[in-house]
């Protein structure tokens, strides 16, 4: 393994670039294909049931098959994968050549990367899909009639592009898929199409995510341009080359990527589109933007890792930009009434964490949370959707109360209970370890900004805590209390209606998930195993090719030549650390928002009465005043110069240029339309008239000495 | 052409030499008025007068003012063609000249009236002045045979048939006071009308004014007499006896005959067999009908059948043409039916 | 400038009456609404050519230009005999010799 500077100067795995073992091709795998079909039948089969206007949960239970079936395969898949990568070649598809060398032709070929990384992904992704496809089932019975096949052709849809995104060849099949899953969250968002919020959600997420595809669509160009492929198994091989642009070109290619994953994943200045994304249904919610689609950056890094390493100031960018972006969707999350916006916030700032985690060096800690974050947070969505379902829409926390002593939603809430200890990284549970991996990887940095950037994480997970518990205790504690929200169709007195099976097993499995996520830690902590997850890393482009046993070894050296923290080693202080920071925040929240719920209220009076911080509680809410801000700054611009633009299209050149152009032929045939009289004479006058010029003409030229 | 001065030299055509000055004989730099001054001043003075005639058509004032108008605007263009250029050689003037003028100023005052008279008799009546007119100066111009067949068809037979045709139109639609119609009194657009003859007029009167500046007098006089004759390779009887009256016996040789000024001479076989020439009086030369005659049935024989074709078809056609065609109506048709049987019964 | 014979000054003359007459047919043609009056413009035309064509027989010492003229007299009388026929009928349909009631030639 050599050290280059360039990854020796990275805290966390050392890594090398060139290390990405060698593709085999691999077509006894071609039923992997199935798993990229599957979806698309059921789309297409959700697709014509919509258009019959099919009644009944058909497309639902179809739904749930394919994608179970799919996770099938990828479970055999998983069984039966050799060690190095392998690409299963499927059909040809883009195949240009314009002259002899590598930059003279584009090839992008149907076929499947399959690497551990590629399995690992899609184990949840399609483990998690079918489950939540199964809630949905029960979850949009109340839209059997109207939009049910639509929702799941919507859902079939997504897995099939997310599907092509992560176990697609090269990156033109990333982009398919990447603008797939772009296109289903569009449609899912706006599923409600006649209510006008949803609408501009659904737009506001689309138009957002341009910015973010525009980048990684110029990424991709300039990678062909620079490597001349765009496949994984050739680029890979081939990355840290001298390019064939200058060093400029390359260097901007991680930039490019990372706006297009921080697009798709709701970081830093793109976040806003990712809150009122919940104006979806909550299986949506759940699914798309919260375990699965907006884990879509974190994948595109990881996969494009070599692409990175070679500029190591991309991922101190990429750092940053995670780590502030963590601490600042916590700050809102506290603020918010509406319990799916706290997890949404949430979810925000745990991407914002993985992609502190890749930024610091530590794929495997970023992977290992992206993993953990999607169980417990679909168990929260799921739960919050249950809430949802029960109380007609009701998710407001100031008008839920003590929902733990209500009958048939006991489950529910202890479900929500785990969620929510596990999105606080209690200790022991398994973001605890996933967050600890990433947050060690700051503290015990040999850099500053590491440094400070590890303990804002910490910050903020006592943030984390406190939020969390705050819906928590609020929602699901206390003497028990409900409003029913907007969608109440029966009349007489309201009663909730409790979730079945499908609903209840769904969590269930999902929870139990969020239990065994925290296994591979369980197993590396106490039975001194090899981390599962980073067993599923090793040789992959996420790690660089690195193995078990070298990241293991750089582990080591790290935890032994790193910095003491506090005294104690990096993971030490900061499981210490963290725990305090975790156990602190569900102490304040305990207080505050179960024993004394006047207090939060005083509180809250005290600080807006003070002088200089009073302001705060209420931008918070206000979500800092960013889709004002944005809103000022980009939208009202572009506004007045479409008006403006627009004026002058339809006073100016519409009415000047164009009509002006169209009308001038009867301006003329006014001129001449009195010659045309139908009277005789007057066409006699115009042609002795024109007889007349005709024969001075000819005398002139004569006389002058012409012919 | 004059190196380093400010002014151009324009190229001339053959037609009009570039003008000599007459002290040096270098050329001169000033271009001469395209248009002939007097033709300018006559023409813009006759349009003047004839548009104040047609404008207000029963206005007294304006009719007179226009009348001097017009007839100045003749005088200058029938005396700047006729005398205003001076004349080479004996006497610029002549009694056919003089002739022509008052043929010429008389046809054309004439033609005002036809194109400006309320009543449409009195315009055919005016041009029977323009007709007659015309053949005075056919006469001039040496055409008696042409002159006389005008008169006889135009005056004779065209004129008579407008005649007939407005007596038959204008019984009933001759109204009123003044008896005109009022299609009859006001002219319709006038300044149009006026202004398209006049750059017509101007035109063609430049170019034909141009035209007689390459005038050849070698070429006209009685060779034109001459010349169908000479073409026939055949003499004319009259031709022939003057020369049996000069040189008894002698046989005269088609195609010598050569006019000079004055004088007519032809190569002969003498009746002993030489060869001679002959000179005859300019008289004995035959006339224009007979020169015309010969020229119309051996030279010109197509033009011939022709005419004649044309006015057999143009015959065909007016018979056609006027012709009543009688539309019956439903109601008149019973009405005839049973006017028919009331006949019978 | 050539100087002129008698002879020139007459065929100028008569070219510039003919010029006169074309014109103030012309003239006559587009201004009078009688119809009759207008064939009697043309038959002015006609004059002015023929009386053109005759001066440059003489002035080219040219028979065909008389020839001609007998041509167009012929074409005259074959006109006038049409054209009076035409108005002839025209004068039945509408009851007017005025041309302008015909205008069907409209757009």
């Amino acid at each position: 393994m050599t050290l280059s500077p360039i990854t020796s100067m990275l805290p966390g795995t050392m890594l090398a670039s060139s290390d990405v073992p060698a593709a085999t091709i691999a077509p006894e795998f071609a039923w992997l294909g199935w798993a990229l079909a599957l979806p698309a039948i059921s789309a297409l089969a959700c697709t014509l049931m919509a258009l019959c206007k099919v009644k009944g949960k058909l497309p639902g239970w179809l739904t749930v098959a394919s994608l179970g079936t799919c996770f099938v395969l990828i479970l055999k898949a998983y069984q039966s994968m050799p060690e190095g990568p392998i690409v299963v070649p499927l059909a040809e598809w883009m195949s240009f050549s314009w002259g002899p060398s590598d930059f003279h032709s584009l090839q992008a070929a149907l076929e499947l990367y399959i690497d551990r990384l590629t399995i690992f992904w899609m184990l949840f992704v399609s483990g998690l899909g079918t489950l939540i496809a199964l809630y949905a089932t029960e979850y949009m019975e109340h839209d059997v009639k109207a939009g049910y096949a639509r929702f799941f052709a919507g859902v079939s849809i997504f897995l099939f592009a997310m599907t092509a995104l992560v176990m697609g060849g090269n990156l033109l099949l990333l982009y398919l898929g990447w603008e797939g899953v772009g296109l289903a969250s569009y449609m899912l968002i706006g599923y409600f199409f006649t209510r006008p919020s949803a609408v501009a959600a659904a737009k506001k997420a689309f138009i957002v995510n341009r910015i973010g595809d525009l980048g990684l669509a110029l990424g991709i160009f300039l990678t062909w341009r620079c490597y001349g492929t765009i496949e994984y198994s050739e680029l890979f091989q081939i990355a840290g080359n001298p390019p064939r642009d200058g060093p400029w070109e390359e260097a901007l290619i991680p930039y490019l990527l990372m706006l297009g994953a921080f697009g798709k994943s709701a970081q830093g200045p793109l976040y806003v589109w990712l809150p009122d994304a919940m104006e979806g249904p909550t299986p949506v919610s759940a699914l798309i933007h919260a375990a699965t689609m907006v884990t879509a950056g974190v994948f595109l890094i990881a996969r494009c890792y070599p692409l990175f390493l070679l500029q190591p100031d991309a991922l101190t960018v990429v750092a940053w930009i995670g780590g502030l972006t963590a601490f600042w969707a916590a700050t809102i999350g506290m603020a918010q009434y509406d319990m799916k916006r706290v997890w949404a916030y949430s979810t925000i700032s745990q991407l914002g964490y993985m992609f502190l985690g890749l930024g610091l060096g530590t794929t495997f800690g970023a992977c290992f949370h992206t993993f953990t974050h999607a169980f417990f947070k679909a168990c929260l969505f799921l739960t919050a959707g249950a809430v949802m379902h029960g109380f007609a829409g009701q998710l407001d926390i100031r008008k839920l109360s003590g929902l733990s002593k209500i009958p048939g939603f006991r489950m529910v809430s202890w479900f929500a209970l785990l969620g929510a200890l596990w999105l606080a990284a209690f200790p022991f549970s398994a973001a605890f370890f996933s967050k600890d991996e990433i947050l060690s990887a700051g503290v015990g940095s040999d850099r500053a900004d590491f440094q400070f950037l590890g303990w804002l994480g910490l910050f903020t997970a006592g943030l984390t805590a406190y939020y969390t518990f705050r819906v928590w205790f609020r929602a699901f504690a206390g003497p028990v209390h409900f409003e029913p929200g907007e969608e109440v169709h029966a009349h007489g007195e309201f009663h909730p209606h409790s979730p079945r099976w499908a609903m209840k097993l769904s969590i269930a499995i999902i929870g139990i998930g969020a239990v065994l996520a925290g296994y591979p830690a369980y197993e590396a902590m106490f039975l001194h195993k090899e981390n599962w997850v980073q067993w599923m890393m090793a040789g992959s482009t996420a790690v660089g090719g690195a193995g078990v046993v070298e990241q293991a070894a750089d582990h080591a050296a790290e935890a032994s030549s790193g910095h003491q923290v506090l005294g104690m080693s990096a993971h030490a202080a900061t499981s210490v650390a963290g725990s305090i920071f975790g156990i602190g925040g569900i102490l304040i929240a305990l207080y505050l928002h179960l024993i004394r719920r006047s207090a939060a209220d005083s509180l809250r009076r005290a600080i807006q009465a003070t002088p200089l911080i009073g302001w705060i509680p209420g931008a918070a809410e206000n979500k800092w005043y960013v889709d004002e801000i944005y809103n000022a700054v980009f939208c009202v611009p572009l506004w007045v110069t479409g008006h403006v633009l627009h004026f002058i299209d339809k006073h100016i050149l519409d009415a000047g240029v164009v009509d002006g152009i169209g009308s001038s032929p009867s301006l003329v045939g006014r001129v001449f339309r009195p010659l045309y009289g139908g009277v005789l004479q007057s066409y006699a006058v115009t042609m002795a008239g024109g007889v007349g010029l005709i024969l001075a003409w000819l005398a002139y030229t004569w006389l002058r000495g012409g012919f | 052409m004059v190196k380093g001065s400010g002014l151009r030299y324009r190229t001339y055509a053959p037609i009009l030499p570039p003008p000599r000055c007459p002290r040096t004989g270098g050329t001169v730099l000033v271009t001469p008025p395209m248009v002939p001054i007097e033709l300018l001043a006559g023409g813009a003075l006759g349009a003047a007068g004839l548009l104040l005639i047609l404008l207000r058509g029963g206005h007294t004032v304006h009719r007179t003012g226009g009348a001097i108008a017009a007839l100045g605007g003749l005088a200058i263009l029938a005396g700047g063609a006729g005398l205003g250029a001076p004349t080479a050689g004996e006497s610029g003037f002549s009694f056919p000249l003089l002739v022509a003028l008052l043929a010429g100023v008389m046809s054309a005052a004439g033609a005002v009236r036809v194109i400006s008279s309320p009543r449409p008799v009195l315009a055919a009546i005016f041009f029977v002045l323009v007709v007659v007119a015309g053949c005075m100066l056919y006469l001039t111009l040496g055409a008696e045979f042409l002159a006389f067949a005008l008169v006889i068809v135009y005056a004779g037979a065209i004129l008579i048939t407008y005649m007939f045709v407005l007596m038959l139109a204008q019984q009933a639609s001759g109204d009123s006071k003044s008896g005109a119609a009022e299609y009859d009194r006001n002219a319709r657009d006038p300044i149009a009308a006026v202004f398209v003859g006049l750059v017509l007029f101007l035109s063609i009167a430049t170019i034909m004014w141009k035209a007689v500046d390459s005038f050849d007098p070698a070429t006209t006089g009685q060779i034109q007499r001459a010349r169908a004759w000479i073409a026939l390779g055949e003499l004319p009887k009259g031709l022939r006896e003057a020369v049996e009256s000069v040189e008894p016996g002698a046989t005269p040789e088609a195609g010598t005959l050569h006019v000079s000024a004055g004088e007519v001479s032809l190569q002969v076989t003498k009746a002993d067999g030489s060869r001679g020439s002959v000179t005859l009086p300019e008289s004995s030369l035959p006339h224009n009908t007979q020169t015309v005659g010969v020229a119309l049935v051996k030279q010109f024989p197509v033009s011939l059948e022709l005419a004649g074709v044309i006015l057999l078809m143009a015959m065909l056609g007016a018979v056609v043409l006027a012709r009543r065609q009688i539309e019956i109506g439903d109601a008149q048709k019973a009405e005839l039916h049973a006017r028919s049987h009331g006949g019978a019964a | 400038m050539s100087a002129l014979t008698a002879d020139a000054a007459l065929i100028r003359l008569a070219l510039v009456i003919a010029a006169l007459l074309f014109s103030i047919g012309i003239a006559g043609f587009l201004s009078r609404r009688n119809m009759i009056v207008m064939f009697l413009c043309t038959e002015l035309m006609f004059q002015g050519a023929a009386l053109a064509l005759i001066a440059f027989g003489k002035m080219h010492g040219d028979l065909s230009g008389q020839v001609f003229t007998i041509f167009i007299l012929t074409v005259a009388a074959a006109e006038a005999a049409l054209a009076l026929g035409l108005v002839i009928l025209l004068y039945r349909r509408r009851e007017t010799l005025n041309s302008e009631v015909w205008s069907e030639l409209k757009e």
